[in-house]
């Protein structure tokens, strides 16, 4: 398929979740912010995981950090968009100062300090009670309006959120950076004997890969008005996330937008048609795609398959 | 005689018990092409490049400086094309400024090491010579004032080394400074201005390479009596 169909349709499908509040139900539009939030965790992730190719399981840190980071400002009296920026640089900082402990490690090692990171972070704010309220949760200002002026404010959010990772992605994917970093991917070894500065190159995908889930973890907060420690630190999402931009093509463009889509309409489809079995369903699922088709789904070569398909069935009763 | 561009000092270096290099001092000369053969050396002590001390640089560094190297066993980026392989070289080490400049000084290496047919294959579908040749044109592009090639022969048929061999002259007729470790005779004593000789850690010989192979101590470590006969005998006859 070539580029520039590609971003047709990817402008297509940002049009029909941006316009989901005119023809759908609120429960549809719900699943639309989702999409878009998850989209940009996605795309964060992708930075780390995919174009350097360092296996990080430290988003719901990032996430949750940037709730807190959020919320807290906006009790002490700051404006909602300013918080949300504050959160944005406090996780970035965060992550890039821990960067240049944790990735010394490499392959399973850091993944292993990335995943024990949302733990400890979970630990510190539900101890921290009196700053972060422990374990009791913390309400975050409303915003003012019903449930559908809300939802539509927050489609919003969500969606300009997963444009600006984009656009990120892009630049990076086209820059030096983005050579460099896969140059680290692909043999970290021989990048570091052409030149390229490996762990300043680590550091900057991974502050890149945290920032923006800072941002989406501040919106949430606002989104829901009220945040505990074990929905910001959720294990499952710091799961979810990678799976997804596998399941989409880590280290492209558009495969953690094809991959958080594919996931979460998957994932929609199973919980209402199979109430008791649904997550069992899909975790099969995912192995599945995920063992025949190691590169994602934008990997794969659909005009190959579609002329294939075309010749099978006119032709009948001839082998392939 | 023109000036000394790297120094080194006192250099070892031991993996594990095995002592590799022990206490060893060498000067390389602007422009010369110098063999090390005997053993793989490696850094510690102190090392000089243009004056500066180089001894505790980290790879990328020296790559930026100017001291290009390729390994022994092929280091490709494996899932980028030909092209893209030289790029980063000229992108890192080369310091252009864009990924487009890069591709354009990639394209001229390419050129320049007759690999422009293969532009656009994976680095890992190419044959072992064309890999080879790969991390040449990568170091190239890297515009070094030293290049340093471990055993970029290692593997080869006599044909394809004949082809490495006229390239590293032509690399050394731009002027860069060219260090080779290397085994195999033919290379030794065809393309080098001098030679070096390690035995067991240590430095056994240093000089022309037709004044290597009359060292007695070089003939008992390396070459054995039979072949620096024929070596004199070939160089008497023609």
């Amino acid at each position: 398929m070539p580029q520039s169909l590609r971003y047709v349709l990817f402008a297509a499908w940002v049009l029909a979740l941006a316009s989901t509040p005119l023809w759908a139900e609120n429960y549809v539009v719900r699943l639309a912010i989702v999409i878009a939030m998850y989209t940009a965790l996605t795309l964060s992730w992708n930075f780390i995981g995919g174009f350097a190719g360092y296996p990080s399981f430290s988003t719901a840190a990032f996430f949750g950090l940037g709730c807190y980071a959020g919320a807290l400002p906006q009790n002490a009296g700051v404006p909602m968009v300013l918080a949300w920026a504050l959160a944005t640089l406090f996780v970035g900082m965060f992550a890039a100062l821990l960067g240049i402990i944790i990735l010394r490690l490499r392959g399973h090692y850091f993944a292993i300090a990335s995943f024990a990171l949302v733990e400890v972070v979970r630990l510190v704010i539900s101890s921290w009670g009196n700053l972060t309220g422990g374990g009791d949760g913390l309400n975050v200002p409303l915003v003012s309006g019903g449930p559908s002026v809300v939802a539509q404010t927050f489609l919003g959010v969500m969606i300009a959120i997963m444009l600006i990772v984009f656009a990120v992605t892009i630049l990076v994917d086209r820059s030096r950076l983005g050579f460099g970093l896969s140059c680290i991917q692909q043999n970290e070894d021989a990048a570091d004997m052409v030149g390229v500065d490996t762990t300043r190159y680590k550091v900057y995908a991974y502050t890149l890969s945290a920032m923006f889930c800072g941002t989406v973890g501040a919106a949430y907060a606002s989104w829901t008005g009220y945040i505990d420690p074990s929905d910001s630190f959720s294990i499952i999402m710091t799961v979810k996330v990678p799976v997804m931009c596998l399941l989409g093509g880590a280290g492209t463009v558009l495969g953690p937008v094809v991959g958080a889509a594919a996931f979460l309409l998957l994932e929609e489809f199973f919980w209402a048609n199979f109430l008791e079995y649904n997550r069992a369903i899909l975790g099969a699922i995912i192995v599945v795609l995920i063992f025949f088709l190691p590169g994602g789904l934008l990997r794969i070569s659909y005009s190959d398959l579609l002329s294939r398909t075309v010749r099978r069935s006119t032709q009948p009763g001839a082998t392939p | 005689m023109s000036a000394s561009i790297l120094e080194l000092e006192n250099v070892s270096k031991h993996f594990g018990g095995i002592r590799a290099v022990s206490s060893v001092s060498v000067d390389l000369r602007e422009g010369e092409i110098v063999v090390i053969t005997g053993v793989h050396p490696a850094s510690a002590g102190r090392i000089r490049f243009l004056g500066a001390d180089v001894t505790r640089q980290r790879p990328f560094q020296a790559a930026r400086r100017g001291l290009a190297r390729t390994f022994q066993i092929v280091q490709p980026f494996p899932r980028m094309s030909v092209l893209e392989n030289v790029a980063a070289g000229a992108l890192f080490g080369g310091a252009h400024a864009s990924v487009s400049d890069a591709m354009e000084a990639a394209r001229e290496q390419l050129d320049f090491t007759g690999l422009t047919a293969f532009a656009d294959r994976a680095a890992s579908a190419l044959t072992l010579a064309g890999r080879k040749r790969v991390e040449l044109a990568k170091s190239l592009a890297m515009k070094p004032k030293i290049l340093m090639l471990d055993e970029v022969n290692a593997g080869l048929n006599s044909s394809e080394i004949d082809g490495a061999l006229t390239l590293i002259r032509r690399v050394s007729e731009r002027g860069v400074t060219i260090l080779i470790i290397e085994h195999l005779m033919k290379v030794v004593l065809s393309l080098a201005q001098r030679v070096l000789v390690l035995h067991h850690g240590e430095l056994i010989a240093e000089g022309k390479p037709s004044d290597i192979v009359d060292d007695p101590r070089v003939i008992e470590a390396y070459l054995g009596e039979k072949f620096a006969r024929r070596f004199k005998e070939t160089a008497s006859h023609g």
